[in-house]
């Protein structure tokens, strides 16, 4: 019994410290930061200032914000849409099937997310399959210029987190109690019906956080954009990672990446204000 | 079929169901839930679906819903054929003319009371306000409560109050009680059939238990193998059962074998242990035919041998060719009766209900006690010998 206290308090200090040392700290130097000034020899100089706030809100840095952010949720629409109909023929599948599907979720989580986003450059390329293909099959004269569009990095982003949106989703509809769709039906529901007021309330909560789960990150993915959008910066994790690292603005770098946690954190909040809504069931 | 199934002429008749079969196929199996089914359904009437599990009664309940669709045969509802009726249609027609309520209310736990009604009412034609539908079912006080704060029965009422709140031609009830306790069952069965009063509209009923039938229905239809066995008021289908399934399916039975000696109009006459008696009975039977006779419990007559040479006036009813010997096998207690078991000297074993005296509460007849039985006269049925 002594063992199990000292172990569990060793454990618990030793994630405690872990998130301390490497979450917690970090992000407090990242947000004090953000009120630094600019500095041609230290990077920073210890002030208290929002100048960088303020010029984050200029026209280029506000385009990019709202370009990334629009970007973000056109990969999470497009997440969306697929990802739903296939959890719920996930959901639905009998066992073999349905382990089957799930697998294929699965594997590309086997490999390097980077790596794999390097392969769909094979894929895109003007000497790509997907031209090769095309060509051969006389669709198209000349080679397409896929790569470096803003096409190609919603599709890399959409590739590489449609698994986060499908989880959830599967989760979501799998918990569903096919007795209330019943209910909808004896009720004279239209099956048009029952799905917008029947169906997708229940899941909100897996589409709620399947849609977090691809939209937050997709902000901050500045290597697919990196590998298949060129040196254009579309997303704000390149506009930041820029800041720390090419143009040494740390700052700058700083105040976008604590808007960024702040536009998370209030989203965040309106989910569980939303699922507490949902979920009013009475205690 | 029994001659107690009424068509009246007068009222309009809300189902009509014309050779209904409904096969489903389990793999290899087929699995006849329906064998033709005719039916009509009048207008405001409370019609019990009778059968034990697997007779198709849930089946049929579904069809005339429009939540199943029939292999073969007609359903004609409102003026509109439910086979040939497509998707929306049957959507239209669950939405504003029928009402379905379940064992399992099936209700949005998210969602108060009123809303879980309310949900219905945005898409009917002209529905009554969702209060009204509650407090119909006499839950006006408790509008805003959720499907958790509310008991099991309370929560199948707000399922009954928005199966109603459409004002649907017809109310659905699958064995809708089955989840409730005795006490709420027996209260809820009074509650059902006001409800029915107040709406004017048909309700069908399906249940396994023929006293829940009994007590409710204008109508009781016996069903049973996919089949329809007797369709009747309950007094008629308990006193008249048409054949043996339905006799012993509602209520307990003698059956005593017999041989018809005699044919007649309206009556025969019938041997059964050594005793000749004439019988009323509806069959055209010949002579020499085997024949069965039914008895209720509760309507045979039990005294002892020595009583009966104790009391001339006694025996003298008892006398008239028309009791049975035997001696009394055991007696079981059932708190307001009991059961005299008795094995006849001709043999077979008949069982009577007794009441107990007035001024003596114990158990009158003992075991080995000699007996004579007599029955009601007129009172009997006598049916074609069934294997």
């Amino acid at each position: 019994m002594r063992n199990d206290g000292f172990f569990k308090r060793a454990v618990i200090i030793g994630a405690v410290g872990w998130m301390t040392v490497f979450a917690f700290v970090p992000n407090i130097l990242v947000f004090l930061a953000s009120f630094c000034a600019t500095s041609t020899e230290n990077f920073i100089e210890p002030a208290a200032t929002l100048r960088n706030y303020a010029r984050l809100m200029d026209r280029t840095h506000l385009d990019i914000l709202l370009g990334s952010l629009r970007l973000s949720g056109l990969v999470t629409a497009i997440c969306l849409l697929t990802a739903y109909p296939f959890a719920s023929i996930l959901a639905r599948a009998r066992k073999p099937v349905r382990n089957t599907l799930l697998l294929l979720v699965v594997i590309p989580f086997w490999t390097n997310s980077l790596v794999r986003t390097y392969a769909m450059t094979a894929m895109l390329n003007s000497s790509g399959i997907v031209n090769n293909v095309l060509l051969s099959l006389g669709l198209i004269d000349a080679p397409l210029a896929m790569m470096y569009t803003p096409g190609a990095v919603v599709l890399g982003l959409t590739y590489t987190l449609l698994p986060f949106m499908i989880l959830p989703l599967y989760a979501a509809l799998e918990r569903l109690d096919r007795r209330y769709l019943e209910a909808a039906r004896d009720l004279g529901a239209s099956p048009w019906r029952a799905f917008w007021r029947v169906v997708v309330p229940l899941t909100m909560p897996g589409i709620v956080s399947g849609c977090m789960l691809v939209f937050l990150p997709a902000i901050g993915m500045f290597y697919v954009s990196d590998v298949l959008g060129g040196a254009k910066a579309m997303l704000l994790g390149n506009f930041i990672r820029d800041q720390f690292l090419t143009t040494r603005d740390w700052p700058l770098g700083a105040a976008a990446s604590v808007t960024l946690t702040a536009l998370m954190g209030l989203m965040l909040l309106l989910y569980w204000k939303s699922a507490a809504r949902l979920g009013r069931e009475a205690s | 079929m029994a001659s107690s199934s009424c068509t009246a002429d007068d009222t309009e008749i809300v189902f009509r169901a014309q050779a209904l079969t409904k096969v489903y196929r389990m793999g290899e199996v087929e699995v006849h839930a329906l064998r033709g089914i005719d039916l009509e359904l009048p207008r405001g009437e409370f019609v019990v679906l009778l059968g034990p599990s697997g007779s198709g009664k849930s089946t049929l309940l579904n069809i005339l819903g429009g939540l199943d669709t029939p292999t073969s045969g007609q359903v004609i509802c409102g003026g509109r054929n439910l086979v040939a009726a497509g998707e929306r249609e049957l959507t239209e027609f669950r939405r504003h003319l029928v009402g379905f309520v379940f064992q399992f209310y099936n209700l949005i736990p998210s969602l108060t009371a009123r809303e879980n009604v309310a949900i219905v009412t945005e898409i009917a034609r002209d529905p009554m306000p969702p209060e009204d539908a509650l407090a119909l079912v006499g839950l006006a006080e408790r509008l805003d409560h959720f499907p958790s704060q509310l008991s099991g029965g309370e929560q199948q009422r707000v399922a009954i109050a928005r199966a109603v709140v459409n004002k649907p031609l017809v109310l659905l009830l699958d064995e809708p009680l089955s989840a409730l306790d005795y006490k709420l069952r027996k209260a809820m069965q009074i509650e059902l059939k006001e409800l029915r009063r107040k709406l004017g509209i048909t309700f069908v009923f399906v249940t396994h238990d023929q006293e829940e039938a009994f007590s409710m229905s204008d109508r009781v239809i016996v069903m049973n193998n996919g089949v329809i066995e007797q369709v009747g008021t309950p007094v008629s289908v308990y006193e008249e059962p048409c054949n043996l399934y339905v006799a012993r399916f509602v209520g307990e039975i003698n059956i005593i074998d017999a041989e018809v000696v005699e044919p007649g109009d309206g009556r025969a006459r019938v041997r059964t242990g050594g005793l000749d008696v004439f019988m009323r009975t509806g069959h055209a039977f010949r002579a020499g035919e085997k024949a069965h006779i039914l008895l209720r419990p509760e309507d045979l007559r039990v005294e002892t041998l020595k009583d009966l040479a104790e009391d001339p006036e006694l025996e003298d009813i008892f006398a008239r060719g028309r009791s049975i010997v035997g001696t009394v096998e055991e007696t079981i207690y059932k708190g307001a009766t009991y059961d005299v078991v008795v094995r006849l000297d001709a043999g077979g074993v008949v069982t009577a209900t007794e009441f107990f005296n007035e001024d003596d509460e114990t158990v009158y007849f003992r075991a080995g006690d000699r007996v004579a039985v007599s029955w009601v006269e007129g009172w009997e049925v006598v049916l074609p010998y069934e294997k």
